[in-house]
Order: structure tokens, then C-alpha cells, then sequence
């Protein structure tokens, strides 16, 4: 297969399991409730595109990431929190490609963490933008604690995912340089 | 492929750090009493009623194209909402706390303020 | 807005009849609230309930009697049959009706026509507050102009006559009959007994009793308030241009009229709020200041030093007198 070819279909193959991710997350019910606080499972792509390197690059997660919204929230039928999503996606993916490059030896649950909690301040910045009212801020303590515990989740399955899948990475083009 | 490097124990330890400072603050925020509480529905950033929480009765529905708000008792609530995440709903009823109720998909929030310039007030000139 | 909804609730549940309002924190409250001259009118006393009940009454039949006088718009008043009629021929009217034309006349002439009763044919060409609200053509405006003006209104003290000069003139006397019916409700009260109670006539408020808490509705958010005076047996009428209005092509048309130029008054001035122990003379002013603009108003009032006000212009800047207690909320 061309190399080409190969990563179109697992660019499309990415962002379908992000989805898949984003929906069956959906129905995992939450212990407590607070706007804008998910699990953030579909993060797992992202953070795992990110670490795969060889042929992939920050682009092409930004695009996986960008389909996943887009489609997201058309499935959920909830096309006013586009915004506030590719707000969070976008300055998350930001934080989490600018900590690998500043910190060679961070480990991947700890960008993670970086990357959730940054999804959420995103999020609460955009939400008190468009409604012009801090009122949304007493949350964000919570949106952080519960950026933590999501991040440390997805950290913690790509990370033994690259630990104990090295051949899938390889054949998934990666160069499994794994920290 | 080390996990426990020295500048990773740094990160996880300051992860926990600021993940224990959002859990006493969570906590602390939560036991913010508002006085003289008065409740503000705002509708797409507009304020659209403003209805005092010590009034004697207060039960009563507020019903828009997207959800109903009810008031019952000195409490006031989501009931039904047409937005795909119910966290509005699931919110339950408030009455004195900081926590406001938000719909992000409808852009509905109600929150508790303290209207005692107003509750002092006898009549309003307009 | 709460105010407007409790009002509303209390008109639509209690119209016309007084209910005794039980709480444990306030003490027992007598409420009534009724649709009258445009608005609705309540008056709130935690007096005596049995003086107080019958001397509601009494007040609301008062107010009630003022309205089949001085209403421009109820066709079966007085006022209505004088603008129909009037035009070239002398009209013999009612003392009351005579003594507020005569009143609104002489306060025309002392504001140089700032507040004008004869402005009827422009109030009604614009139909702000209606469902026919539009903005008129250049020559209409002309036309009503001309219909305009306390100078085309003849009245003769001796047979308490009343005559227009001009076939199209109306008089309406929507900026002084509140304040009048006011001080009628206000004083058949007082006789009652009642040494406590609020009125409020569409957010006209007179106060009977000391060291009342009224606020002042924020002209740019009519939900909050901008400030709040202290005041004793005293009437607080404001005119604003947040009551009724329209809003077309980014212009903000409202209800106060300037007699001038036959539009909304644009003199600076979004808000106008006029303290005084006379509500007639309180609304007449407040309605004067709003068209005269903050300079004019500050002049005009230094002539009256009594007066209390409260100016607000279109950069939220305040201009108030100096005998009024008042606490400015940001």
C-alpha cells in the first residue's frame, strides 16, 4: 500500500474511533454535573496521534480532531456547543503539542493531564466570551480537578497502549519512540 | 519509556497539588451562602426575570420555547429541557449557592444574587 | 421586572379586589392593584386593615372618576367628547377638566411649551405604545405640527369654556393626569386615616409615610436600578424613554414628544426624575426636563429650589439637585 493511501484511510479510520469514542462516552453516565465536564475519552486519539510520529504530524491530528468536532456535534444535535468545543480542541491539542516540545522527557499521562485541563479552561473562556458573565467561573475548579482525572485516564491507556502494543504502532507508521 | 523520571515525579507532584487546591476550593465555593437571594434568569445574555427568593409564594412555572423553570418553595429548578445534555436538569434546584444552573446549548442560566440594595427597596420610579 | 411581574400577577389575580398579604417576616399588607389611565395602579399600605380597606376604596373610585375626565383615549370620557368637539365652538366642561386644562396650560406657558397638553394629534400620528407604531411621513409631521400647541386652546374662566383654534388639535393630558390622579388618591387617603402606603401608578410612585427606600430604574436596563432616594411624603416621577418606544433603522423613537419638531424628544436626557410633595407638579416637570435637555432643566429648576431631580443623559452622567437624598448604584 502506498504510504499515501495507507494514511488517508487511517486519518478517516482515526477520526470514525474518535466518534465512536464520543458517542459511547456519551452514554456513560457522570457522577456529578457540572456544564462542560465529559470524560474526555475521545482525547485518547488525539494524544495518541500525537505521540505516533513518523509520518504524522501536528496537522493531521489537528484534522482528526476537527472531523471528530464537527461531526460530533451534529450527531448530538447540538450545533450552539461547536464553538465551545473546537474552542477547548483546539487550545488543548495547542498545549499538548507545545509541552512535548518544551519537556523531551514529560511523560505522555502528564501532557494528557495538560491537555484536559487546558480543554476546559478553553471551554469556560469561550462560554464567559460569548456570555459576556464570569458567573460560569465558580466551575472552574471542578472543570479542572475533573481535567485531571480524565487526563491521567487517557495518558494512561495510550501510554500502555505504545508500552504494550510496539508492533501495532509500527505498523500504524509510527516511529514508537515511546517516553 | 520511563514513567518515573525525575522531572515526571515534579510533574505528577504538581499535578496533584493543584488537583487538591480545585477540590478545597470546589468545596470551599460550595458553601457560599448568598443573602437576601434573589434569583436572575438570563435567556441569550438577556435578563429576562428577576424574581426575589424570600417572597411568600413562589410556585410557579416559567415555560420558554426550550425548558421550563420552576419555582417551588424558596427553590429554583430546571424541570424539562429540550437540550441534548439535561446538565441544566440534573443541576436540581438551587437557592442560595454561587453555583449557577447553565444550559449551554439553549444559552440559559439562572443565578442567585444578592438583592439586598433591592429587598430594602419600597417601590422602583420608572 | 419583578416589580412588573408581581404587579402583573397581582392584576391578574386580585383585579379590583384588596387581599391581606400573610408573612411571617413583614407584617400584614393590604395590596390593590387596577388598570387606569394606561397603566396599572397600586397602592400598597400596612395600615390599619379596616380603615384601610374602605379608604382603598375611596381612592381607587377617585382615581377611577379621573379617568372618565381626563383620558384621551377612553371615548366615553370627557376629554374624549372636548377633543371631538371642540374645534370653533365653545365647549362646556367639568370643573376638574377645566382646572387641569388651565393647569396644564399654565405650566405649557412656564416651561415655553417643553410640556404641552396640545400635542394629541402628534402623540396619536405616531401611535407609540399601539400596534399601528410607525414613523410618519416629513408631511404628516408638518400637518400634525400644525394641530399642535397649547396657543390654538382658548379657555374662558368665567363660563369654564373650552375652544380649539385648529380642527385637528387634540389635547392630551397623559403627562399631568397621573400625577393629578395622584394627588387625588393620595389626599382622599390621608382623610381616610391611612398614615402608610405606597402608590405606585406605572412606576410613578408617591409615598405616604417617612423614609421610604424608592429606586430609580436604570434607563439602559429598566430591570436594575441606577440609584436610590430616601424620601417622606413625597411623589418620584420619572419619564424615561424606556417605557414606550420603538426602535427603527438603529433610531430609538419613543413616547415624549418634543413640540418643536414633532419627534421624540432628543435632548440628551434618557431618564428625568422629578421629587416633589406635588405628583401633578412632579409629572408635569419630569415630562418638561426630559424635553429641555440637562441645561435648560438645571436652569429652569434653580427658579424652584424646592424641587428635587435627577437627570440622567444618554452617557449615563447624573445630574442631581442638592435637597434630594440619593445613593448612586453602579
Amino acid at each position: 500500500m502506498k504510504t499515501n493511501t495507507k494514511k488517508l484511510t487511517l486519518t478517516a479510520l482515526f477520526a470514525v474511533v474518535a466518534l465512536i469514542i464520543f458517542i459511547v462516552e456519551a452514554q456513560i453516565p457522570l457522577p456529578v454535573h457540572i456544564p462542560g465536564l465529559k470524560l474526555g475519552l475521545a482525547n485518547i486519539i488525539t494524544l495518541f496521534m500525537l505521540f505516533l510520529g513518523g509520518f504524522w504530524k501536528v496537522r493531521d491530528v489537528l484534522l482528526v480532531l476537527l472531523v471528530r468536532i464537527l461531526l460530533a456535534a451534529l450527531i448530538a444535535g447540538n450545533p450552539v456547543g461547536l464553538l465551545y468545543s473546537f474552542t477547548g480542541g483546539i487550545l488543548s491539542l495547542l498545549v499538548m503539542f507545545a509541552m512535548k516540545a518544551a519537556f523531551k522527557g514529560a511523560a505522555i499521562p502528564v501532557i494528557s493531564v495538560a491537555g484536559a485541563v487546558a480543554h476546559n479552561i478553553g471551554q469556560i473562556a469561550a462560554v464567559m466570551l460569548v456570555w459576556q458573565s464570569a458567573s460560569v467561573l465558580v466551575y472552574l475548579p471542578a472543570l479542572i480537578a475533573g481535567g485531571i482525572i480524565s487526563g491521567l485516564l487517557t495518558g494512561f491507556a495510550v501510554y500502555f497502549l505504545f508500552k504494550t502494543h510496539p508492533k501495532f504502532i509500527g505498523f500504524l507508521g509510527g516511529k514508537n519512540d515511546i517516553r | 519509556m520511563k514513567l518515573l523520571t525525575k522531572q515526571n515525579i515534579v510533574f505528577f507532584c504538581i499535578i496533584a497539588f493543584v488537583f487538591a487546591v480545585s477540590v478545597v476550593s470546589w468545596f470551599i465555593i460550595r458553601n457560599i451562602k448568598i443573602e437576601n437571594p434573589v434569583v436572575e434568569i438570563y435567556k441569550n445574555g438577556e435578563l429576562t426575570h428577576k424574581i426575589e427568593l424570600t417572597s411568600d409564594k413562589l410556585d410557579f412555572t416559567i415555560i420558554d420555547d426550550n425548558s421550563n423553570v420552576i419555582f417551588v418553595g424558596h427553590k429554583v429548578g430546571v424541570i424539562h429541557a429540550d437540550c441534548p445534555d439535561k446538565i441544566c436538569v440534573n443541576t436540581g434546584f438551587i437557592d442560595s449557592g454561587v453555583f449557577p444552573i447553565i444550559c449551554l446549548p439553549n444559552r440559559l442560566e439562572i443565578r442567585i444574587t444578592d438583592g439586598e440594595n433591592e429587598l430594602r427597596l419600597d417601590a422602583v420610579a420608572r | 421586572m419583578k416589580f412588573k411581574i408581581l404587579s402583573l400577577l397581582l392584576a391578574l389575580t386580585l383585579n379590583g379586589c384588596g387581599i391581606f398579604n400573610e408573612s411571617s417576616e413583614s407584617p400584614p399588607t393590604l395590596n390593590r392593584t387596577d388598570y387606569a389611565l394606561g397603566t396599572y395602579i397600586t397602592v400598597k399600605t400596612p395600615d390599619i386593615p379596616v380603615t384601610a380597606a374602605s379608604a382603598l376604596d375611596k381612592a381607587f373610585a377617585r382615581l377611577f372618576g379621573i379617568e372618565m375626565i381626563a383620558s384621551a383615549k377612553n371615548p366615553e370620557s370627557e376629554l374624549f367628547y372636548v377633543n371631538e368637539n371642540a374645534y370653533g365652538r365653545d365647549i362646556i366642561v367639568s370643573d376638574e377638566l377645566y382646572s387641569l386644562l388651565h393647569t396644564g396650560r399654565f405650566y405649557a406657558q412656564l416651561t415655553d411649551g417643553a410640556f404641552d397638553i396640545a400635542l394629541g394629534s402628534i402623540v396619536e400620528l405616531w401611535g407609540i405604545g399601539t400596534e399601528n407604531a410607525r414613523v410618519p411621513e416629513a408631511y404628516e409631521i408638518t400637518e400634525a405640527l400644525g394641530n399642535s400647541g397649547f396657543e390654538q386652546l382658548v379657555l374662558s374662566e368665567g363660563e369654564r369654556t373650552v375652544r380649539f383654534l385648529r380642527e385637528g388639535l387634540r389635547i392630551d393630558l397623559g403627562a399631568i393626569a397621573k400625577g393629578y390622579a395622584a394627588n387625588e388618591m393620595k389626599r382622599v387617603l390621608v382623610e381616610s386615616g391611612v398614615t402608610d402606603a405606597i402608590l405606585d401608578l406605572g412606576g410613578d410612585i408617591v409615598v405616604i409615610g417617612s423614609d421610604r427606600r424608592i429606586g430609580i430604574a436604570d434607563p439602559r436596563n429598566s430591570a436594575e436600578i441606577c440609584a436610590i432616594v430616601t424620601i417622606s411624603d413625597k411623589a418620584v416621577m420619572t419619564s424615561g424613554d424606556y417605557e414606550r418606544f420603538f426602535d427603527e433603522n438603529g433610531v430609538h423613537y419613543h413616547h415624549i414628544f418634543d413640540g418643536t419638531t414633532g419627534f421624540s424628544a432628543d435632548s440628551g436626557i434618557i431618564s428625568a426624575t422629578v421629587i416633589f410633595e406635588c405628583a401633578m407638579i412632579s409629572d408635569v416637570l419630569s415630562t418638561a426636563f426630559f424635553v429641555m435637555g440637562v441645561e435648560r432643566a438645571v436652569e429652569f429648576a434653580a427658579t424652584m429650589p424646592e424641587i428635587g431631580y435627577i437627570l440622567i443623559d444618554n452617557e449615563m452622567n447624573f445630574y442631581y439637585s442638592e435637597n434630594i437624598e440619593i445613593e448612586i448604584i453602579n
